[in-house]
C-alpha cells in the first residue's frame, strides 16, 4: 500500500527512516531523531551508558531495562536491541535466533519473569509504529493493574495527521519560527514543543 | 487440576465453540497429539521445534498472522531450546520474504499468572506469532495493538 508524504524529503535521511520520525512524541524529539539520523547515529548503536545501563550481552544481543520508569500497567520492560544494525527479521542470522534464546533464560534468572509479552518490530515503519529502526526485542511484565498492549500500526488517516505534525516540525527546523507558522499549523503542534 | 487453555482471552464466537470443547477434553489443543483435531489450517511446516501455520482464528485487520506453535509442552519463554531460536528466526524469514511483509511485528505471550489475571493467551502452550497488520482497514483514529496484560476482572470495553 502507498501512503502519499506530503513532506517531500529530508537531506540525508531516506524514506524508511523518515517513517520512523513520524511517530515522535515532541518537535525537540523530532529535532535529537533528525539530527541522529543525518550524522549516522543510532542510541542501539552508539549507547549512551548513563541513559541505557548494559546488564546483560552475548555474541549478538544486549539487554538492558528501559530507563522510561513508570511506564503505564508495567512491572518490567527490558529493552533487546541485536548487535547489529539490522531493521528487518529478514536480515537476522542463525546464531542470533539461538543467542535471544539466551537473553530469554538470563532475563528469567536474573528477573524472576512470571509471564508476559516478547514483541519484535520490524521493517516498514508504516506497519510496526516504531520510532527506532534498529532491530530490537522487547520484554515486557505487566503489573496486572491495566491492560498492557503494544502498537503495532495507525490508521491511515492518523498517519496523513502524523505526516502534516512532521512537515510542520522540519518547517521550524529550517528556520520557519512557531509565530510564523499559519494558525492550523500552531493548533496541530502548540502541545508537541516540548 | 492443570490448565491448558483461558476461556476469558477467547475473542470469537466460532473460536469459543471450539474452545469449549477443548475445556470439557481438559487437554492441550497445541500439543501434537491434539493440534489436528482443532486446527484445520494447512500445516506450512513441520521443524524439528515447531510447526508453522496460518492462525485458524485471525486477529481483525491483518493481512498475514502466522503461528508457530512449539512441539512440546512449553509455557514460558525460558523452557525454549537455543535452537528452537534459531529455526523459529529461519521459519518467519522464510514466509516473509515468500509474502513480501513489507513490516510488522514478531510476538510471543508467555506464563500464566492466576493471581493477578492473564498476559492474554487463549492457550497456554507457548506460541508465536508473526503479524502483518492491514492499514487500509483501520477506521480513523484506530490503531493495531497486541495485547498481552489483562488484571484479573478485567471488564471488555
Amino acid at each position: 500500500m502507498e501512503i502519499q508524504n506530503p513532506l517531500l524529503s529530508i537531506p540525508g535521511i531516506d524514506r524508511m527512516d523518515i517513517g520512523s520520525l513520524l511517530f515522535v512524541g515532541s518537535y525537540k524529539y523530532y529535532c535529537l531523531m533528525v539530527k541522529n539520523l543525518q550524522e549516522g547515529i543510532c542510541p542501539f548503536c552508539q549507547i549512551d551508558h548513563k541513559i541505557n545501563e548494559i546488564l546483560y550481552e552475548n555474541d549478538s544481543w544486549r539487554a538492558w531495562v528501559n530507563p522510561v520508569l513508570g511506564k503505564k500497567n508495567t512491572a518490567l520492560h527490558l529493552v533487546i536491541p541485536c548487535k547489529r544494525h539490522i531493521t528487518h527479521v529478514r536480515q537476522l542470522r542463525r546464531d542470533e535466533g539461538a543467542d535471544l534464546v539466551d537473553v530469554f533464560n538470563w532475563a528469567d534468572i536474573e528477573f524472576e519473569l512470571p509471564g508476559g509479552g516478547v514483541t519484535m518490530r520490524f521493517g516498514d515503519p508504516l506497519f510496526n509504529a516504531g520510532t527506532i529502526r534498529h532491530l530490537h526485542c522487547n520484554i515486557q511484565v505487566p503489573d496486572g493493574n491495566g491492560k498492557l498492549e503494544v502498537t503495532l500500526a495507525k490508521d491511515k488517516d492518523k498517519i496523513l495527521w502524523h505526516w502534516k505534525v512532521v512537515a510542520i516540525y522540519e518547517k521550524m527546523r529550517l528556520g520557519t519560527p512557531f509565530e510564523s507558522l499559519s494558525p492550523e499549523e500552531q493548533e496541530l503542534v502548540k502541545d508537541r514543543l516540548g | 487440576m492443570k490448565k491448558f487453555i483461558i476461556l476469558d482471552n477467547v475473542r470469537r464466537k466460532d473460536q469459543t465453540e471450539v474452545m469449549n470443547e477443548i475445556a470439557d477434553q481438559n487437554h492441550c489443543p497445541f500439543c501434537t497429539e491434539n493440534l489436528l483435531k482443532y486446527h484445520k489450517n494447512p500445516i506450512l511446516k513441520e521443524g524439528k521445534y515447531w510447526i508453522l501455520t496460518d492462525n485458524q482464528w485471525p486477529y481483525e485487520k491483518i493481512k498475514h498472522q502466522l503461528l508457530a506453535i512449539y512441539k512440546t509442552h512449553i509455557e514460558h519463554i525460558s523452557e525454549m531450546d537455543p535452537v528452537a531460536g534459531t529455526e523459529l528466526i529461519e521459519m518467519f524469514q522464510t514466509e516473509a520474504v515468500k509474502r513480501n511483509i513489507p513490516g510488522g511485528g514478531i510476538a510471543i505471550r508467555f506464563g500464566s499468572n492466576p493471581e493477578h489475571g492473564s498476559y492474554g493467551n487463549s492457550v497456554l502452550h507457548l506460541h508465536a506469532h508473526l503479524i502483518e497488520p492491514d492499514l487500509e482497514a483501520l477506521a480513523p483514529e484506530e490503531s493495531w495493538k497486541f495485547k498481552f496484560g489483562q488484571p484479573k476482572n478485567y471488564k471488555k470495553g
